[in-house]
């Protein structure tokens, strides 16, 4: 249910960014940022469109590694 | 393959002669999440738990840590620590309604959403347990160190005040949660379906239990109970609220009921905080043997946050995680033939479907992920 999925911003664009999570990549805003954002940074996703918060980016690779090892094992039988 | 990027739910229509005559509701959601889990100590996977999840996040945490603690079957969380937990729940639900509220609601109206509003509530409360446990240990089977700032609560829950203010609601709306319905319905939107309710009732534990342990994953995909689909999330608890039961009298459960419970409930949540703020204590350490967790057994959690019931249930072989379930609010909302599918299937379907559905969606799981086709 709603895992935190961390993105990664490829470039910005005023208030825009386009990020990139697993291969897919989209363009969202970062008006809702408390924080200044760059080039490289992990960002939290909601609503599809807006960047919520920064991850730190050992947080965000272990929570990337964490989904890669889901997508490895396929679809289990338990679920969330 | 579905990558977490593309997590979600695909919602296909058939319209014929201007009805919606089918209803398909396809789950691509990354739900398979819990196998990483195994393998790792209870206390290891109640954390990461709570660092996976971005919405319900404190929901998530605190019932894998309720769901460990279960396992000890006489053990009794502290009193300051459940006034906690309840106090950091409530500050999600607020999150997560007002959130909602600001971002889509003025978009029903044709207005831009009150990002402003967002803003202050996440910096109030997207990291409220600061203010209460500054190690971050919140969600430590037991509970963690509680020692709580008093002057950073109430500077939160004062914003919490400035963000209802910057809410682009008809004035009035804190007295009567219902008022803003008729502003709703005024867009035309087609709010007022008729969809009736079928509230979750309350499981009885061991039925639930054993239905989890029973379960192959078709359970947990797509949940029944009797053979039932249920809703869970506002209306659900909010049906009897005056404000609410007062729109339904009026405009029926549809889904502008399902507007206006979420209101309520995010009134009385931040009215809640505000009475139980008094009551937040300092607690040390709690006594739960933290290392000495029983090395085999299964605990259960049900936890009613923003969006839902939410179940997590563990079972801990050798002292390693063995077996992880979350049974999330989602999965009931969206069963295939769950409310979702009944505020659609029959209706007119008018100059545009699509957004019918979006408004569906928005007023009975708005945070989930929703791609949706008419045919």
């Amino acid at each position: 249910m709603c895992m935190a999925i961390p993105s990664k911003i490829l470039s910005i664009d005023g208030e825009m960014a386009r990020v990139e999570c697993f291969g897919v990549e989209r363009v969202v805003s970062l008006m809702l940022l408390d924080e200044p954002a760059q080039v490289g940074d992990y960002v939290i996703i909601q609503s599809n469109s807006f960047a919520m918060e920064k991850v730190e980016p050992d947080a965000a690779r272990e929570a990337l590694d964490y989904l890669s090892q889901v997508l490895a094992e396929g679809e289990g039988a338990d679920r969330a | 393959m579905i990558t977490p990027a593309q997590d979600g739910i695909r919602l296909c229509l058939g319209v014929r002669n201007g009805v919606i005559r089918d209803v398909d509701i396809q789950s691509r959601r990354l739900v398979s999440a819990t196998a990483p889990l195994l393998g790792r100590k209870p206390d290891q996977a109640a954390r990461l738990v709570a660092q996976l999840f971005s919405l319900c996040k404190l929901a998530q945490g605190l019932s894998a840590a309720q769901a460990i603690e279960a396992i000890t079957p006489d053990f009794v969380l502290s009193v300051p620590q459940q006034t906690a937990r309840r106090f950091l729940l409530l500050g999600e639900t607020v999150l997560e309604h007002g959130g909602r509220i600001a971002l889509d609601w003025p978009s029903l109206m044709g207005q831009q959403p009150c990002l402003t509003a967002v803003k202050v509530l996440r910096r109030a409360l997207g990291d409220l347990w600061r203010v209460l446990y500054p190690a971050g240990d919140w969600m430590v089977p037991g509970g963690g160190v509680l020692h709580i700032d008093q002057y950073g609560l109430h500077q939160r829950l004062s914003a919490i005040d400035d963000a209802f203010a910057a809410l682009a609601l008809p004035s009035g709306y804190t007295q009567n949660p219902g008022s803003p319905v008729a502003w709703l319905l005024s867009a035309g939107w087609g709010l007022d379906v008729s969809l009736g309710l079928t509230a979750l009732p309350d499981l009885p534990l061991a039925e639930l239990e054993a239905r989890l342990a029973a379960d192959d994953g078709r359970f947990l995909a797509q949940p029944d109970w009797q053979g039932q689909p249920f809703e869970t999330g506002p209306l659900a608890r909010k049906a009897d609220h005056p404000a609410v039961a007062a729109v339904i009298a009026r405009h029926g459960l549809g889904l502008a009921a399902r507007f206006a419970a979420r209101l309520a409930e995010l009134l009385d949540a931040a009215r809640e905080m505000r009475d139980l703020a008094a009551a937040l204590c300092n607690d040390a350490k709690s006594v739960f043997p933290a290392d000495l967790p029983p090395a085999d057994g299964v605990g259960l959690a049900v936890t009613e946050a923003a969006r839902g019931r939410l179940v997590h249930r563990v079972e801990v072989r050798g002292g390693l995680v063995a077996r992880y379930q979350i049974l999330a609010p989602t999965e009931w909302n969206f069963h295939p033939q769950g409310v979702l599918f009944q505020a659609l299937a029959g209706q007119a379907a008018g100059n545009d479907p699509a957004l019918l559905a979006r408004l569906a969606v928005a007023a009975l799981d708005p945070c989930v992920t929703c791609a949706i086709e008419v045919k």
